[in-house]
């Protein structure tokens, strides 16, 4: 008798490490799923920097960047509205953040923009018949303009987490698949394992609740502080994108938060009925 | 099963009913716990280089970009206000101006007036010389002395704005700066062109002379970065200096 009690008990404490094992490991792969679908996609990236006008706010920092350079030989703001597109801009930044997550450049190309530079200064000193030109130092305005043009395009950020980012991105998808598998694998041993129904589920709540609470936890963390809006950049255009990218991120993350939330309630739900019933039998 | 039995069985299943209810709350807040310290202790040595190098980049309050293109006016033209420069006259019978009633300026300030008439100069002179105060006027490099204290100021401008006058400078001309604690008077000893990064273009570390020198991108109106500038050198000839020693102090 004295030793089935025992056992009882370190069966109930193994069911518990097991359902706490669980909790972990969904909660690991939310994060993971999340992450996978925000940070580590290209799509998102691009499509949040669509939806903050990112390519607008470049354009104009850009067009000052510019002509603060180009101010002593008297090129005005105007010169560079012309010049200077959303287009050329979403090009060269697209092929910047497919070289990024690809891993094969982590600079901007300024080609296009030197030959659409060089020849915008040609028409200008033709229609303004300017006669004073050097050409080594219109070639020494062209180089500065260029490297203007890709530091202003390029996000700093980046590179300082290139290593971790990269790191992180390899093992992502494997590490998603190897949790999915964890979780399933744990699920099933806890359903083969419990003899009765009700325990099944019990300890499955346990775990789909630690979930809930521990995402919440981030959820929580990021809203009270307003995700990342103190942060301060020189670049408007990156702070919007940035922000609103943690904010996709937060509102995943209180989604998935819920989600367990839901499966939680479920499942207590259905253990208490079965509870009830087996207590009205 | 006896009446003993059969009570002591329903206390045993009430009593595993509300433990197990309590297990629905308490159990989830460890596990929450945990998970958060399994997290801290085995996540944070990896990624702390990066969590401390984060945290440089936030501060208290959210920046704000509506003011980019705004910076702080100091300068109160001396003709509006003249009781609020008081001077002191020290042993040597000259006057000096109170330097606790001098407001000293910060990077970025516009903090004075640099007007040169024979040359059509008359721009705002800010203390820095980054590109927001080469947009708005002259820049003084905050690595010189301002106007007053002695030594060597060193300011620069586009030579496609407001120093575009500059072309037209020749020894003997006057280059008034007014600031809100004293009016300056240079005289222009000369002029000449050397290359940007020229060592002999001027002296920072002189204090004996108060000297003005002002400088722009050379040949004027010229397509193109240039690597040669113009410098147009000037002496202090009129103005109350800052009482410096007790500045010093």
């Amino acid at each position: 008798m004295k030793k089935n009690k025992v056992a009882s008990v370190f069966k109930k404490i193994f069911f518990c490490i097991l359902s706490f094992v669980l909790s972990l490991v969904l909660f690991a792969l939310s994060v993971s799923a999340v992450l996978s679908m925000t940070f580590f996609d290209m799509n998102s990236f691009l499509s949040t920097m669509k939806a903050t006008s990112y390519y607008e706010e470049k354009k104009e920092e850009l067009i000052n960047n510019l002509t603060d350079l180009t101010y002593p030989s008297g090129l005005k703001e105007s010169f560079f509205e012309e010049m200077i597109t959303t287009e050329m801009i979403s090009g060269d930044t697209l092929s910047y953040i497919t070289g990024f997550f690809d891993g094969s450049k982590d600079v901007v190309d300024d080609t296009a923009f030197r030959q659409s530079f060089s020849e915008a200064l040609d028409k200008y000193i033709a229609d303004n018949n300017i006669k004073n030109v050097n050409t080594k130092n219109l070639n020494s305005l062209i180089n500065k303009a260029g490297k203007t043009y890709s530091k202003t395009l390029s996000i700093p950020l980046l590179r300082t987490i290139s290593t971790y980012f990269h790191f992180i991105k390899k093992w992502l998808y494997i590490a998603i698949i190897a949790l999915a598998c964890s979780a399933v694998l744990l699920i099933l041993i806890l359903m083969v394992s419990n003899r009765w129904l009700h325990r099944k589920i019990k300890y499955i709540c346990f775990a789909t609740s630690g979930t809930f609470l521990s995402l919440l936890g981030i959820a929580v963390f990021l809203t009270v502080n307003g995700g990342i809006s103190h942060i301060q950049l020189e670049s408007l255009g990156l702070y919007n994108f940035l922000v609103h990218l943690v904010n996709g991120i937060n509102i995943a993350i209180w989604f998935a938060s819920g989600l367990f939330l839901v499966i939680s309630v479920i499942l207590f739900v259905i253990y208490s009925r079965i509870i009830k019933e087996t207590s009205k039998r | 099963m006896s009446g003993h039995e059969h009570k002591s069985r329903h206390r045993h299943k009430h009593r595993h009913k509300k433990s197990s209810g309590l297990n629905f709350i308490i159990l989830p807040i460890i596990f929450f716990c945990a998970t958060y310290l399994i997290i801290y202790f085995t996540l944070s040595p990896i990624f702390s280089p990066v969590i401390n190098e984060a945290r440089l980049l936030f501060s208290d309050s959210k920046k704000d970009y509506s003011k980019k293109d705004d910076f702080n006016n100091i300068f109160v033209p001396i003709e509006e206000n003249p009781e609020s420069v008081p001077v002191v006259t020290k042993k040597d019978g000259k006057q000096y101006v109170d330097n606790e009633s001098v407001v000293f300026p910060r990077y970025g300030d516009c903090f004075g007036q640099l007007i040169m008439e024979d040359c059509d100069i008359d721009c705002k002179l800010f203390f820095g010389d980054d590109s927001l105060a080469l947009r708005n006027g002259a820049g003084m490099y905050n690595g010189s002395f301002i106007p007053g204290y002695g030594g060597t100021t060193l300011v620069g401008g586009h030579n496609s704005t407001y120093f575009n006058g500059l072309k037209n400078a020749e020894a003997g001309q006057k280059v008034l700066i007014k600031t809100s604690y004293g009016n300056f008077t240079y005289t222009v000893t000369g002029t000449d062109v050397k290359k940007y990064n020229d060592p002999t273009a001027y002296d920072l570390s002189s204090s004996d002379k108060s000297l003005l020198v002002m400088y722009t991108c050379y040949p004027f109106d010229e397509l193109g970065l240039t690597s040669s500038r113009f410098f147009v050198y000037a002496e202090l000839t009129d103005g109350v200096m800052i009482n410096r020693e007790e500045a010093e102090e």
